[in-house]
């Protein structure tokens, strides 16, 4: 009886442990890579560095964020890092040479990216095909849309005021302003995900589509809007990375679409949809952000760089299905 | 003085320009005198031939500044002349490039201004649009003396000499050597080209010969403004065509000859005579393997400059003196079949010594290396340089001066003065060049004494410029840069000027400020490439006409642009050849793409890879479909290229050491954190690379392996 009533005691408290563990796993691999990294480079957790990081992830968590919305969809985008480069070299080739002033030519590639948004939508939802295939397609047109504008040439940026504002500037002399930007975008992200119909229909159509079509959710709608915006979303991060690149470059971003969607499954968004979450976004980009600027600091080749990430991502993968499974 | 004066002025324009315009086309410095020195020239005194003693003695120290026209042999002969003879005469000299720029070559003068010269020195631009400089020189009381290129004759100018060539008597000269060789008698033909005062003179001359001779008979008269190679090529075949008996032909400029040696073959013609005018490298070549009869003459840009110094010790010493004439006329050298060997020799080497200190550079341990290249206190103008190529730049380099730096050093690493940390951030380390640029550095890093940080960016800029921002909190004391993308390395460059901290580039970037940059001539890589492929498509003996496929980025890479522009500047000159371009990234890509020109091109005579996956890509493709006998150049040492040069598969390949670069780039940043000064460019060496060559090449780029291990498998 000690013994029985013993055991289910024991396997309470492991499974608490256990449970806190793989709810928080995210916060976890976090701190364990700081600590790592603290011990290894002392001068990684000074704050200048930490901000460095929160600048060099802003890009990427803001499509992580879209992204968010895609994948808990049950979706996917592939061209947030095409739609990025042709928001850089349109803004770029807009304002140069005093052809248009910074806001009209912000306001045209914002409607721009919106549109390319649109059309992955629009195309997926009513041509009934895959929105992987789609995107895939699009990150194709798009990229080729951009070095066709430019003509393979990266376009010079010199209005000095986009390049602090969306860049190198700072707030209070201390904050760069990408860090601000993207916090100001995970918290509207936030607030819609978890505070509006739109983000309760996202999790719904993405956790039960056939439920949804029968509460009166109109799927097609959301899903246009969804990827509408996650137009939107590729727009403020590629403005983003043409102001830290002084330059609206054809072929920037080409890997931003792979970087955020691993922060967002890290961040224990269910690829297969219904289930996400904004701040586990934050935490997955988080994870990669201080992986890159970590083993930079270590002076990393290339080769140990994707060997450690990868390894990070598995981790987590299974992790989460660890979760699932006592879950069940 | 200035009526007389503002007559000549015009005449040299396009003659000097025509030379100077022409690819790779130095001007032979003959090793002794010329053998064929010209007459005395009626309308004015010649240059004296060396810098006068008296004069040497009475002028005061003095301050001369040159505005150069362009970066040629041509100028750079110029140069040469003016900076040997303000040195024998205890000056300075100051030299800036306009590169054809009139708002460069304003800037230069005042510039020059600023500085207080004693007198300007200048080819200009435009013989009306320079006239603002010149006024700016006499606004300020500096006399101005102007070199090859002058102003209009409609133009006020006040000048002390327009230093320059008689036109007329050096055609004179061609044309009484060419009817000499044909007796006297027969038919001659005239190929005429823009009608500027330079080439009306030149033919006015060779017309002036030929009257004076009644047996001869000028059965043809064309002409073309088009100033190129091709365009006399088919002026000169239609002229001989519709003139059958024509034995010989008078071309208004250099580009005579190497046109009629690609006509007379075709035309069973090679016995007619070519007399040209401007003695460009590849009229001496020509006539000198006997390829071409006929004649030329050639400008001295060297007593040019000469002439220009002596010009200005007199007017040092009096103003007023009336023997300095307004037009200083430089003689002509003829050049023949029989005495252009001379013009192709060699400089006599002199006895290997201890390699001398550039003085810019005193105090530099590695100095005795270098090479300098143009004025060792000009700013190297690297976005002229990529504006050439259609490549817009905002680069400040802020050391002056560029050198040539070899492969092999013969001075030693510098050691740090102390333990300085230095980053070091490549743009890839995922194939051999980038693998090996990084085990370099480390061991240079060793060599010097100095800590090295490394940052991988695979190709990624926003990794690296994050490396940049965690160096800069880390303290280091310097940084060596190979940017992954040249505009938006921009961002690092900023913060680290920012910093306070020295950086070297590895690459020369777009855009930001740097203190120095380590490159390869890039434009020189593709011109290797393209004579490589040239030289074996003539030896295979079938005809210059038919597609030519080279392969590059999808995008505008600087390096490729340059190397592009070096290439098809070789296949100018054959109007047959058309040159095709095809894109891709990957070896795959490029399989893919060669693959489809080999069906679409089936007459295709020769290709080129731009770089090293290009080349692979297109090797496999031209095997696959047992495409043997096509021609394939290359640029890159990568084994499989070199192992397929041995195979006989590619002709040949433009190198450049993957060592050397980084071993440079570790001095430069030492030198500079010792305080040594440094230049601003260093030009490491390019190699041309052939089945002769190729198992020494390997062995130097590759230390401690061999070619044949590789092929054996012995080696990775």
């Amino acid at each position: 009886m000690i013994q029985a009533q013993t055991k289910p005691g024991v396997s309470t408290t492991s499974s608490i442990i256990w449970n806190l563990i793989i709810r928080y796993r995210t916060v976890l691999i976090l701190i364990l890579l700081i600590i790592v990294f603290t011990l290894l480079k002392p001068v990684f957790i000074r704050p200048l560095n930490l901000l460095s990081i929160l600048k060099n992830m802003s890009y990427v968590l803001i499509a992580g964020l879209g992204m968010t919305f895609i994948i808990t969809l049950g979706g996917l985008d592939l061209s947030v890092g095409s739609i990025a480069a042709v928001v850089g070299v349109g803004f770029a080739m807009l304002v140069r040479g005093e052809f248009m002033h910074a806001l009209p030519a912000l306001l045209i590639v914002l409607i721009a990216a919106l549109l390319l948004g649109f059309f992955n939508g629009v195309v997926s939802v009513k041509g009934k095909i895959e929105p992987f295939l789609v995107t895939l397609a699009t990150m194709f047109m798009y990229r080729g849309l951009a070095l066709t504008l430019t003509a393979g040439k990266p376009v010079p940026i010199v209005i000095e005021k986009f390049v602090k504002m969306f860049g190198n500037g700072t707030l209070f002399n201390l904050i760069p302003t990408p860090v601000v930007i993207s916090m100001v975008v995970l918290l509207v992200s936030w607030f819609l995900f978890t505070q509006t119909k739109f983000g309760f229909y996202v999790r719904s159509i993405g956790g039960n589509p056939e439920a949804a079509r029968v509460a009166g959710i109109d799927i097609s709608s959301v899903k246009i809007a969804a990827y509408t915006m996650n137009g939107g979303y590729a727009f403020i991060s590629g403005l983003i990375l043409a102001a830290l690149m002084n330059s609206g470059l054809p072929d920037v971003g080409s890997t931003l679409a792979l970087d955020c969607i691993a922060g967002v499954i890290l961040g224990g968004t269910a690829i297969s949809g219904g289930v996400g979450s904004i701040w586990g976004t934050l935490g997955g980009c988080l994870i990669m952000a201080t992986l890159n600027n970590g083993m930079s600091l270590l002076g990393a080749q290339y080769h140990v760089q994707i060997l450690v990430k990868g390894l990070v991502i598995i981790l987590a993968v299974l992790m989460d299905n660890g979760l699932k499974s006592r879950q069940r | 003085m200035k009526s007389l004066f503002r007559f000549a002025s015009l005449l040299l324009v396009l003659a000097l320009i025509l030379p100077a315009c022409a690819p790779a086309t130095p001007v032979a410095q003959p090793p002794t005198a010329p053998p064929a020195a010209a007459t005395e020239a009626p309308a004015a005194p010649e240059a004296p031939a060396a810098t006068e003693a008296p004069a040497l003695a009475a002028c005061p120290p003095y301050k001369a500044g040159y505005v150069e026209f362009q970066t040629n042999q041509f100028y750079d002969a110029i140069s040469a002349g003016l900076k040997e003879g303000v040195d024998a005469s205890g000056g300075e000299l100051l030299i800036i490039n306009s590169a054809g720029d009139l708002k460069k070559e304003l800037a230069a003068v005042e510039n020059f201004l600023a500085q207080d010269i004693d007198v300007l020195l200048i080819s200009m631009t435009d013989p009306v649009g320079s006239m603002e400089a010149v006024r700016k020189a006499n606004e300020a009381g500096v006399p101005v003396i102007v070199v090859a290129l002058g102003p209009d004759p409609a133009e006020e100018a006040d000048i002390v000499t327009f230093i320059r060539s008689n036109d007329y008597k050096g055609a004179s000269e061609v044309a009484e050597y060419i009817l000499e060789q044909i007796g006297h008698k027969g038919d001659v033909v005239l190929s005429d080209g823009p009608q500027v005062s330079v080439v009306i003179e030149r033919m006015n001359a060779f017309k002036d010969v030929i009257a004076k001779y009644p047996d001869v008979n000028i059965a043809g008269h064309a002409m073309r403004e088009e100033v190129t190679i091709p365009a006399n090529a088919a002026m000169i075949e239609n002229l001989l065509t519709a003139a059958p008996d024509a034995v010989a032909v008078f071309n208004y400029a250099g580009y005579g000859i190497p046109a009629a040696a690609t006509v007379l073959p075709n035309l069973g013609r090679e016995d007619v005579y070519v007399g040209a005018f401007d003695g460009i490298q590849e009229e001496i070549e020509l006539l000198a393997s006997g390829a071409v009869k006929g004649a030329t003459v050639q400008q001295q840009p060297y007593e040019f400059g000469k002439a220009a110094v002596d010009a200005w010790l007199k007017y040092c010493v009096d103003p007023k003196r009336t023997d300095i004439p307004p037009l200083t006329e430089v003689p002509t050298v003829l050049i023949t079949n029989a005495n252009a060997k001379e013009f192709l020799e060699e400089p006599e080497l002199e006895e290997p010594a201890a390699p001398e200190t550039p003085a810019a550079f005193e105090g530099n341990p590695n100095a005795p290396d270098f090479t300098v290249v143009g004025n060792p206190n000009d700013v190297f103008d690297l976005n002229g340089w990529y504006a050439d190529v259609d490549v817009e730049a905002n680069v400040t380099i802020r050391s002056p001066g560029a050198v040539k730096v070899p492969d092999v050093f013969t001075t030693e690493m510098p050691k740090a003065n102390e333990k300085y940390t230095i980053g070091f951030s490549v743009y890839y380390t995922v194939d051999e060049v980038g693998a090996m640029i990084l085990e370099t550095m480390k061991a240079a890093a060793a060599e010097a004494g100095v800590e090295l940080l490394v940052n991988d960016a695979n190709y990624d800029q926003n990794a690296q410029n994050q490396a940049i921002e965690q160096w800069i909190l880390q303290g280091v004391d310097g940084v060596i840069l190979a940017p992954c993308d040249f505009t938006g390395v921009k961002t690092s460059l900023d913060a680290l000027e920012k910093a306070n901290i020295p950086v070297v580039t590895l690459n020369a970037p777009l855009a930001g400020n740097t203190d120095a940059v380590v490159i390869s001539d890039t434009v020189e890589q593709g011109q290797i490439a393209g004579e490589l492929l040239e030289q074996a498509m003539l030896a295979s003996g079938k005809p210059m006409k038919g597609p030519v496929v080279y392969q590059t980025l999808p995008f505008v890479h600087p390096n490729a642009a340059t190397r592009a522009k070096g290439f098809k500047d070789v296949f100018a000159k054959y109007p047959d050849i058309e040159i095709i371009e095809l894109t891709g990234i990957s070896p795959e890509e490029h399989f893919n793409a060669f693959d489809g020109a080999i069906k679409a091109h089936p007459d295709m005579i020769g290709a080129w890879g731009l770089y090293s996956s290009a080349t692979i890509g297109m090797l496999n493709a031209k095997k696959a479909n047992g495409m043997d006998d096509l021609l394939l150049s290359s640029v890159d040492n990568d084994k499989p290229i070199l192992a397929a040069i041995y195979n006989g598969e590619i002709v040949g390949t433009a190198t450049y050491s993957s060592i050397a670069p980084a071993r440079w780039s570790m001095t430069a940043i030492v030198n500079l954190l010792n305080g040594a000064p440094i230049p601003g460019v260093f030009f490491y060496e390019n190699m041309s690379v052939t089945k002769e060559n190729v198992e020494a090449a390997f062995e130097h780029y590759y230390p401690g392996k061999t070619l044949q291990e590789y092929m054996a498998g012995q080696t990775q």
